[in-house]
């Protein structure tokens, strides 16, 4: 009785609204190259302010690993008109949630605050857009602490080890293959010069995207934003990083037994487009991966977990938002008693015919499976500003941000299949294998 | 939900400290929040209390009808890890895992692909004293889903494959406890603070018990624990009182009356026996902090809860973060917080230092920790710390999921229905003399234990 219920329901599936917008983005450009962007969201009084650079760890120089991720701690060192440690101070008092992250593409700024605040948090960054200086002093201190988070976030988890070659096999020459954090001794290496270099060939107004979500209007917004940022000279913008074409025929093999592991894993990872290498393929891909092993409906994880019994888990996922290539991966733990060779080879005959049984009804299911939860998304503002922030800092247009849902729904079952197929046979890939040193304990 | 504006007391402390600003920078703060165009706006949030009409259900909830989305969290008291029989440990992290699995007539892949369908999402967690719930719906499906939700808890299907399944994904959890260096302390610190008391336990239970659990013990688990008298409901979103009572009786109206007479011992954390230094080759050290704290209902709770913002807080302003991150770079962090479950409350922290650096930032730790409980907080420390947690007050409106979480948590620690509306008046009214005070109760070397996991000398 309840099943048809059930039925009935399925029988009028709703999917996000074609045509509807994931978000309603509003864009403006200030003479200086400074793009700002606004999403409405007028829930509770509240915004969130994030500063977008598009430059990251893949832009610095060779042998200068974490200039991008030092110089992002040192803009809470001071200004030449905040001093040090007031920056924090100020947004503390006034109750903004205040942090930055750097990644391989991009770094950011954010800040949490009620809307009442919002311009003080425009001036303050405004202000260490062009004006950052810290002391020698400072600078030293900061590079401690970064090393020190670097020991806390990687070395100190048995696995960043095995993470980090496997990213370094997969890209080889591009600049996606060394850490974000850098390493220890290019980290301790890093002069004041290093940083201010980056600095002011990078943080230049070209290179800015400034998100703010939340209850404002998106004029009253533009306003600000040409108030506090307007007025920033425009500078020269350093050359950035080139992302070559990786070698098809790659294929790496890595096999690692670590000694504080306890867990077996099997990961796979694939060079494939990304928006900026061929934005009209993101769409089948990220539905081939929501097919193949997002979530346990999906196909291997029913066939390798459920069916087959040789993982406990199993997982794939697709990264497009990025300024060079993409990526798509699958992570593995086998179950007790199975080996990795073994696993291995039920992976790739779990692929083959997850591909063989592609058809027009499956590929609706699993794109209505991404649709359903988009609305979730228009809830909360601070997830807003990061979605929209980093898809767009990587150079996705507002349109294509905005349109995501139609673009999913036109995949058609043929073009997840042909993206399998590119996947699957042409591009340069890396497999790792992970085991503990102590394999050889008792079972129990 | 409709904006008013809030109380002046914050506008008078805002800009009370922004003054000391005005004269050091050459940004005008005070200038800037003065001239905003956006104003400060308090808004209404009118949580009521709601009693379903036939089973007498009772729930708080907040209707904000922003976006076309419900969010329920529900909660049932004395159903925690640290409840778990002897020889059964584990059970309740199992039933967690397995309870919305699959449900009534549907296998688990049916059950999935249902609620990935609709984007109807439930699920299950438990903590060391609680056992509890969440669903996530579009006001769309929202009958489905609650009818979902209430075969989950009334038509529990345990099938066996899955339960193997999962008790293998529970084995192998397990094991990743033993390679992750924090969670190896969090198990270490258990067992040091609470050697003879269930809240010691693993959360995720022991192997040998897990093995043993069938899907009748599952059954009675569920059947015995998760009533009607000690559930706790919070609702948020867009449903009217009307649905929402209907809908509390059509859920938890059928939930048997339980046992609750089988509570467990109050116990303050075991501080006596000096700090733990426990030698693994790790390439950070890794500590954590332990110590007493105040009641949540306690009057010394508000000026505990703003002397250890002060002390180790959020950001990076807190004097510990000051000493050891922003002066000598020894760590990427230290912070402490309040932890305050059914049966005990503490004050908890951590840091992370390589080895060569670990006897001084537990000096530091020492050092500070004992100064603020003799010296106490200044007055514009005090200022500064009730701004923080005054203006930062409305960003936990942000998410739907928060506000039902805060409606459970109101109600579980008995804060009062108007505890939104009175929360920024219970920061604003603490003295510095009350502040002080608590400083001088729980800061002091006897209320204080480190755990800690590394290299040592």
């Amino acid at each position: 009785m309840i099943k048809s219920l059930t039925f009935f329901f399925i029988a009028f599936l709703w999917t996000f609204p074609a045509r509807s917008h994931l978000f309603d983005i509003y864009e403006h450009k200030l003479t200086n190259g400074i793009t700002v962007l606004v999403v409405e969201n007028h829930k509770a009084p509240i915004v969130k302010q994030m500063v977008w650079y598009k430059v990251g760890a893949v832009d610095e120089k060779l042998g200068k690993g974490g200039t991008a991720h030092l110089l992002e701690h040192l803009m809470f060192r001071g200004s030449k008109k905040i001093p040090d440690g007031d920056f924090n101070r100020i947004m503390q008092i006034n109750g903004a949630e205040s942090n930055a992250f750097t990644s391989h593409d991009y770094t950011a700024y954010h800040q949490n605050l009620d809307i009442s605040k919002l311009e003080l948090a425009m001036a303050l960054e405004a202000d260490r857009m062009q004006n950052l200086d810290f002391s020698d002093e400072a600078f030293l201190i900061e590079r401690d602490i970064v090393f020190q988070e670097r020991k806390q976030m990687v070395e100190n988890n048995p696995l960043s080890i095995f993470y980090e070659t496997l990213q370094k096999d997969l890209w080889q020459f591009s600049p996606y293959a060394k850490p974000v954090t850098g390493q220890e001794n290019e980290i301790l290496s890093l002069s004041k010069k290093d940083v201010m270099d980056f600095y002011k060939n990078y943080y230049t107004p070209e290179n800015v995207v400034i998100v703010i979500s939340g209850d404002i209007q998106a004029q009253t917004a533009f306003k600000l934003a040409e108030k506090y940022y307007g007025k920033i000279p425009v500078r020269p913008t350093a050359k950035k990083a080139h992302f070559p074409q990786i070698n098809n025929y790659t294929q790496t093999k890595l096999f690692m037994k670590l000694p504080r592991a306890q867990l077996p894993r099997i990961v796979r990872r694939y060079i494939v487009d990304s928006y900026n290498t061929h934005p009209e393929k993101i769409y089948a891909l990220s539905v081939l991966s929501a097919y193949l092993g997002e979530g346990d409906t999906s196909q291997i994880y029913k066939e390798l977990v459920v069916k087959r019994k040789k993982a406990i888990g199993v997982s794939s996922s697709y990264d497009y938002a990025a300024r060079g290539q993409g990526t798509f991966n699958f992570s593995l733990i086998p179950a007790q008693g199975v080996s990795t060779e073994e696993l291995t080879i039920a992976l790739d005959e779990a692929i083959a015919n997850a591909i063989d049984n592609i058809n027009h009804e499956k590929i609706t299911k699993v794109k209505n499976k991404m649709l359903a939860g988009l609305i979730y998304l228009k809830d909360n503002p601070f997830d807003a500003a990061y979605i929209v922030g980093s898809l767009y800092t990587i150079g996705m247009s507002k349109e294509d941000i905005q349109n995501y849902a139609d673009y999913i729904n036109q995949v058609d079952a043929q073009s997840v299949r042909q993206a399998a197929q590119e996947i699957f046979t042409t591009v340069p890939m890396v497999e790792g294998v992970v085991i503990p040193q102590n394999n050889g304990e008792p079972n129990e | 939900m409709n904006k008013k504006f809030f109380s002046i007391i914050l506008l008078i402390t805002v800009c009370g400290i922004s003054l000391f600003y005005v004269s050091k920078n050459k940004i005008k703060v005070e200038d800037i929040i003065e001239n905003s165009e956006l104003k400060h706006q308090g808004f209404s949030m009118p949580v009521v209390e709601i009693i379903s009409p036939k089973h007498g259900i009772k729930a708080y909830l907040l209707e904000d009808n922003t976006n076309p989305i419900i969010s329920m969290n529900f909660l049932f008291t004395q159903a925690g890890y640290a409840l778990d029989d002897n020889g059964q440990e584990g059970i309740s992290k199992l039933t967690a895992a397995i309870i919305a699995e699959a449900a009534g007539e549907f296998d688990s892949q049916e059950f999935k692909e249902i609620l990935e369908d609709h984007a109807i999402s439930i699920n299950y967690k438990v903590d060391v004293d609680d056992f509890s719930g969440s669903l996530l719906t579009t006001k769309q499906f929202s009958s489905l889903a609650f009818d979902l939700l209430k075969q989950t808890l009334l038509k529990t299907r345990i099938d066996y494959k899955d339960l193997k399944r999962i008790k293998k994904q529970i084995y192998a959890l397990l094991k990743a406890q033993t390679e992750n260096p924090n969670q190896q302390l969090s198990l270490l610190a258990n067992k040091e603070l609470f050697p003879n008391h269930p809240y010691g336990k693993n959360p995720l239970g022991k192997k040998q018990d897990i093995k043993k659990i069938s899907s009748g013990d599952i059954k009675k688990f569920i059947t015995s624990k998760l009533g009607q008298n000690n559930l706790i409901v919070g609702i948020a979103g867009d449903i009217t009182v009307d649905e929402a009572q209907k809908m509390l009786d059509e859920i938890f109206g059928s939930l048997p009356i339980v046992d609750t007479n089988n509570e467990i011992q109050p116990v303050s954390p075991y501080l006596a026996s000096g700090f733990v230094h426990n030698n693994q080759n790790l390439p950070q050290n890794i500590a954590f902090i332990g110590a007493n704290a105040a009641k949540r209902l306690s009057k010394d709770f508000y000026p505990l809860y703003i002397a250890n913002h002060i002390l180790g807080g959020s950001g990076l302003n807190s004097r510990l973060n000051q000493a050891a991150r922003e002066k000598e770079g020894l760590t990427y962090g230290i912070y402490t917080g309040l932890y305050i479950p059914t049966k005990t409350s503490m004050i908890i922290g951590g840091f992370s230092t390589t080895a060569e650096n670990f006897n001084r930032v537990e000096e530091i730790l020492i050092d500070q920790w004992c100064k603020l409980g003799k010296e106490g907080v200044s007055s514009e420390e005090l200022n500064i710390a009730k701004n923080y947690l005054l203006n930062s007050y409305n960003l936990r409106f942000a998410d739907i999921t928060n506000i039902s979480e805060m409606l459970v948590y109101m109600q579980k620690e008995n804060l009062g229905i108007d505890f939104l509306q009175k929360r920024n008046t219970y920061i604003s009214d603490v003295t510095l003399e009350q502040v002080n005070q608590a400083a001088a109760k729980y800061f002091n070397s006897q209320n204080l234990r480190l755990i800690s996991i590394g290299k040592f000398n």
